[in-house]
């Protein structure tokens, strides 16, 4: 952690590729997945159209889904390194871990939305961050399970039993959508058009958040960093 | 099958007639009738037929119960047919041709004409439906599907076997065995190999891939048909791959109850979690417009606050008098830098 000018560095490069391949490999199987889920709907045509047909685009969507599920891997062994060998403070502050001041800080969330109280003031993860980062754990072991299960049918079928490429096809298209429309209404709202951060939260991309953003966005973590003379009070 | 041989020109008469410039005009004039004669009695013959049945409006006045009274042949799909070189006599046998009535020969019904007008060219496909259960009911009382049942009539259309397209796949499991197993075909196009079918993929199977095209197997799961089927397009697909369900219901209620389970689990918190998320959102934006806008909401106007601000003239008076002010500011700023400037 570097103090910058005016800004301070909350993502390392590692941080900002893993979310870079995270969301490519995201947006390149919801590009390629849902025209063959609804088939028979007038737009499908046209999206596979775009791809060159069902070959291409089951392939296009393995890959991703390779790169998607290596990305996880990796993410695995890191945090296996920051627990293990680090021996960081899961229940920490600075961990994404849920903890009790998340609980409060949704309460105050929710009264500040009916003007009952102040705007809660966020550690370094608010909640519906770690809430997305945990939706992802969710989502790769339930869609990349079946999706390797529907992948592979014939071994599916002699490890446990062809009804499960049924069980699987389920799995996958509903956790899927609920996975789509989670980025499209919660995440992208949040990091898109919240009032705090609208047009754009760059910070995922550059690392970089400005001093007088955290401020106010995070004004725990602020506080602390002051405390801990990490940055320089504004 | 019914073009004869013709001869090749050899004339059976005295053997004198032959010296090598007769043999070249002879040659030709075989020539001439083979094309002007032979070839074209498939043509001649459906000219002459098509002269009544080629007019739309063409209909039996006095129909068959149950029996469609039109008597109309579309000429351009019959030309586009894999028979189109055929004579229609080819396959409609056993009547002679009176006008207005054809004389028809009562010994036989139409299904068993039609039947054996099939069987004589292509014997093996008919052995094949021998067997199957399509058969079994048209020979207990001359009902259920024959040849044309599923394949059609005058616009059978051409097609590799194994190379077939996926526009063929797709139409004939549609239109041809959808027809009578409709429920079936409903079941199994939510399945990926009719989705995938739909959008182009020839190699995903059909209907008949799975259930063969003539024999018609029944398929049951754990049975050695059935491997045997799957193994097709699956190689290495062992007994226990076969209990994958091709036909199941909207909403799973034919379905193993585990299937069931996980279906309304899934389903469940699909919704749960995206109203959840969504509410969460809506309150969010709400709270957001209304500081923006400037306005605090009394009630329920605390959850529709927004929308009343957006309504309100006052509220938007309001914030048009802020831009003003806003406005105002800048330029007054301006105006100071640039008296300052002087």
């Amino acid at each position: 952690m570097e103090e910058g000018k005016g800004y301070y560095v909350r993502f390392n490069w590692y941080h900002r590729l893993s979310h870079f391949v995270m969301m490519t490999t995201f947006i390149g199987c919801t590009l390629t997945g849902p025209p063959l889920k609804y088939s028979y709907d007038f737009w499908a045509q046209t999206m596979m159209g775009f791809w060159g047909g069902v070959h291409n685009a089951g392939l296009i969507h393995r890959v991703m889904a390779g790169f998607m599920v290596a990305d996880f891997l990796i993410h695995a062994l890191y945090l296996a390194y920051w627990i293990v060998i680090k021996r960081a403070n899961i229940f920490g502050p600075d961990s994404i871990m849920f903890r009790k001041k998340d609980i409060a800080d949704l309460v105050g969330m929710v009264k500040w939305f009916f003007d009952r109280g102040e705007r809660p003031k966020f550690e370094r993860f608010t909640f519906w961050e770690k809430f997305d980062w945990f939706a992802v754990f969710w989502g790769i072991a339930m869609i990349g399970t079946s999706g390797f299960a529907l992948w592979f049918p014939t071994v599916t079928g002699q490890l446990v039993s062809g009804i499960f490429l049924n069980v699987a096809r389920i799995i996958h298209g509903d956790e899927a959508i609920l996975a789509i429309g989670w980025i499209l209404f919660v995440h992208l709202y949040n990091s898109h058009l919240r009032m705090n951060v609208f047009p754009m939260d760059p910070v995922i991309f550059t690392g970089k958040m400005p001093i007088e953003h955290l401020k106010h966005d995070k004004a725990a973590w602020y506080e602390r960093l002051v405390r801990e003379g990490k940055i320089k009070p504004e | 099958m019914h073009r004869r041989r013709t001869g090749r020109g050899h004339p059976r008469g005295p053997v004198g007639l032959l010296s090598a410039r007769r043999g070249w005009g002879l040659l030709l004039c075989a020539a001439v009738l083979t094309l002007g004669l032979v070839a074209p009695a498939a043509a001649r013959d459906i000219e002459g037929c098509l002269i009544c049945h080629g007019d739309p409006n063409f209909v039996d006045t006095t129909p068959a119960q149950g029996q469609d009274p039109s008597l109309y042949v579309d000429p351009e799909m019959f030309a586009q047919s894999v028979h189109a070189g055929n004579a229609c006599s080819s396959c409609h046998q056993g009547f002679v041709l009176t006008i207005p009535q054809h004389q028809i020969d009562a010994s036989k019904s139409f299904r068993q004409v039609a039947i054996e007008a099939c069987e004589s060219c292509h014997p093996e496909a008919f052995m094949a439906y021998q067997t199957s259960t399509h058969a079994k009911v048209y020979y207990q009382g001359d009902v259920g599907p024959i040849c044309i049942s599923c394949h059609g009539s005058h616009a059978i259309r051409r097609v590799r076997l194994g190379d077939e397209s996926a526009d063929f796949k797709m139409s004939m499991a549609r239109d041809s065995c959808g027809r009578c197993h409709a429920e079936k075909f409903e079941q199994a196009r939510e399945e990926f190999h009719f989705k995938a079918l739909s959008l182009g993929y020839a190699r995903a199977a059909t209907c008949f891939d799975c259930h063969g095209f003539h024999d018609n197997l029944s398929l049951k799961s754990g049975e050695a048909e059935t491997l045997q089927a799957c193994q097709k397009c699956h190689p290495g697909a062992t007994t226990g791959f076969t209990y994958f369900q091709m036909h199941l219901d909207e909403g799973f209620v034919n379905a193993w109850w585990g299937v069931r389970v996980v279906y309304l689990f899934f389903s469940t918190l699909l919704i749960v979690v995206l109203v959840l998320g969504i509410a969460y959102t809506t309150v969010h934006f709400q709270k957001e417009t209304r500081i923006m806008l400037g306005v605090a909401g009394r009630g329920l106007g605390r959850l529709f606050g927004f929308i009343r601000a957006l309504e309100d003239e006052s509220v938007r008076g309001a914030v048009d008098d802020r831009i003003a002010a806003d406005e105002e500011s800048r330029s007054a700023g301006k105006r100071a830098d640039e008296e300052g400037g002087e």
